[in-house]
């Protein structure tokens, strides 16, 4: 089965302009720091800790 | 070996629970018979057959562990309690087992059966039990094939094994392990199913803290071991209040893989609940999973999961419910409301960590997989609204997900003939995103590569991007090939633009 997923009846298809208009006036560089840090950040958070290890589960 | 014949009921199930330690009356009393009856009574059980003097093999290893070294002289066979849907009698199932009459009958409505174990307290032992029907919404991913004789009669059910721990030989974390190793082992060629007292103990062949038997309960590392003594690799995963927890279960249990949630049971303490299942409603739920980090998730439609909760009962529900206060939202993305009550007031369930027994080749982590989609994201939120776009990110296999290629009933993307005749890793994510309802393409990342989304200088476990419609796929390719200032070069990294572009960074020359 073949979706039509530009949904352009609609008018809800995703355009060049509306993606071009993602890159304007980017600071690109600032931009992509913070994100490589938010996406550090966000790893590191639910990489587990030993303290984590030593929880007792007896229920 | 006898034979005894029950129309069910409340009652009936509770003499046939009963031994020479507890009555039925003292059967009925214990919540988690209650919940069996009731249980047994919603899927349509209307005859139980029992098998008496039955050899169960998982408490025969817990009677050689423990209970035949005890003064009290614990029997060693049990008995097995088969659950059917169609009323019969004794003379209809002798005629059956002489051939006389077709076992169709028999088979069409068998609902599955419990060891009746012959100890004072944990009378629930291991248990098969058919599903509820899904009635459009309930799913359950994470169940088997099981198939037991009676008289000789091949019977079929698909489920999860279930028991209650006996807190002698297991406690909560133990089976709930016991009930993960249950699918594991089906799953993944070479691993293994050990029966309770041998998880129990492989947990302490690191740092025991106390004696083995009887079992106090095991520390997160010593499950981690039990898992390894498995064959398998634990991936631990805490959860706090910006953890994508819904996305991450549904992300394993789509894959049938168990999620043993480690979560605090409101003035209990912490307990093991074997995940197994979800229910995603028509209506959207009351409190959903937020979106995390500019990603919005299918995941957040879940309103309820279903789980083996050795206190409560089999396919257990649990509502996803919002955090009470700002400190909960801290620590919590949401807290659930099962059947738990203390002093007769509901006991909420904190959810604190998850627990997936893998195969040693699954290796990129959810969380890894969201970076990566977060990273596409941080493009598209410049200039399109978040809540439009909506990712179903799941593991699956090369042989799942061409196979699903090739269902005619489900829609896929351009060039499905082509992908079913490229080289897949065995095990991958699915990362396929909808805007305004509609597919637009979907991402693929190589589960059995190492991560490290924060070095994406070193990683870069995406494989392939496949779109759904020809025009948006043109669209971003040229939008990237124009990308003369170098912003999407700066934000994806440039191995993410080829693959968005329609070229493979992983080609080979």
């Amino acid at each position: 089965m073949r979706h039509d997923g530009n949904n352009d009846e609609q008018g809800n298809a995703m355009t060049l302009e509306q993606l071009k208009a993602a890159t304007q006036g980017a600071d690109a560089e600032k931009i992509r720091e913070k994100l490589d840090r938010d996406i550090a950040s966000f790893v590191q958070e639910h990489r587990v800790s030993s303290e984590t290890l030593k929880k007792q589960v007896s229920v | 070996m006898s034979f005894d014949f029950h129309v069910f009921s409340e009652e009936q199930l509770a003499g046939a629970l009963a031994n020479v330690f507890i009555t039925p009356e003292e059967v009925l009393q214990r919540e988690r018979s209650r919940y069996l009856a009731g249980y047994l009574t919603e899927i349509g059980a209307r005859s139980i057959v029992v098998e008496n003097d039955y050899t169960d093999g998982d408490y025969l290893d817990d009677y050689a562990s423990y209970y035949y070294s005890c003064f009290e002289p614990y029997p060693r066979l049990c008995k097995r309690l088969h659950f059917f849907k169609s009323s019969f009698d004794e003379a209809i199932f002798a005629n059956i087992v002489a051939g006389k009459e077709s076992p169709k009958l028999l088979k069409d409505s068998y609902l599955g059966f419990v060891i009746a174990r012959p100890l004072p307290q944990a009378v629930i032992g291991r248990t098969v039990l058919k599903t509820y029907e899904p009635a459009g919404r309930r799913y359950y991913p994470v169940k088997r094939r099981y198939e037991p004789h009676l008289a000789g009669i091949k019977l079929e059910i698909e489920g999860l094994a279930f028991q209650e721990q006996d807190r002698v030989t297991a406690a909560c974390a133990t089976v709930a392990l016991w009930s993960a190793f249950h699918m594991t082992s089906k799953l993944f060629h070479g691993t293994r199913r050990p029966r309770p007292s041998h998880i129990t103990e492989a947990a302490n062949t690191v740092r025991a803290a106390s004696r083995t038997l009887p079992t106090h309960g095991l520390d997160v590392f010593q499950m981690c071991e039990a898992i390894r003594a498995a064959h398998l690799e634990p991936e631990v995963i805490p959860i706090a209040g910006g953890t994508p927890a819904a996305s991450i279960i549904y992300g394993y249990l789509r894959a049938k893989l168990p999620v043993i949630m480690i979560c605090e049971v409101e003035g209990v303490g912490t307990h093991a609940i074997t995940l197994n299942g979800y229910s995603i409603p028509s209506e959207e739920p009351d409190f959903s999973e937020p979106v995390t980090r500019n990603v919005r998730s299918y995941a957040s439609r879940i309103a309820e999961f279903y789980g083996h909760d050795d206190q409560i009962g089999p396919y257990a529900h649990m509502f996803i419910r919002k955090p009470r206060s700002k400190k909960e939202a801290k620590k919590y993305p949401f807290i659930l409301e099962g059947s738990w009550k203390v002093d007769g007031k509901k006991a909420m369930i904190l959810p604190s960590l998850l627990v997936v027994p893998l195969y040693e080749k699954i290796r990129l982590r959810y969380i890894e997989m969201h970076a990566w989609i977060q990273r596409i994201m941080s493009l598209l939120v410049r200039s399109f609204t978040v809540a439009d776009f909506e990712w179903d990110v799941h593991l699956t296999t090369t042989n799942g997900y061409k196979s699903a290629l090739r269902d005619p009933a489900t829609e896929h993307p351009l060039g499905s003939d082509q992908i079913l005749l490229e080289q897949q890793p065995r095990f991958f994510w699915k990362a396929k995103v909808n805007y305004k309802g509609a597919p637009v393409f979907e991402v693929l990342g190589d589960a059995t590569d190492f991560g490290n989304e924060d070095d994406v200088k070193h990683s870069f476990p995406l494989f392939r991007v496949a779109w759904y419609n020809d025009q948006t796929r043109d669209v971003f390719r040229q939008f990237i090939e124009d990308d003369s200032d170098g912003v999407i070069r700066a934000l994806w990294g440039s191995k993410l633009s080829l693959l968005m572009s329609g070229t493979s960074p992983r080609q080979r020359h």
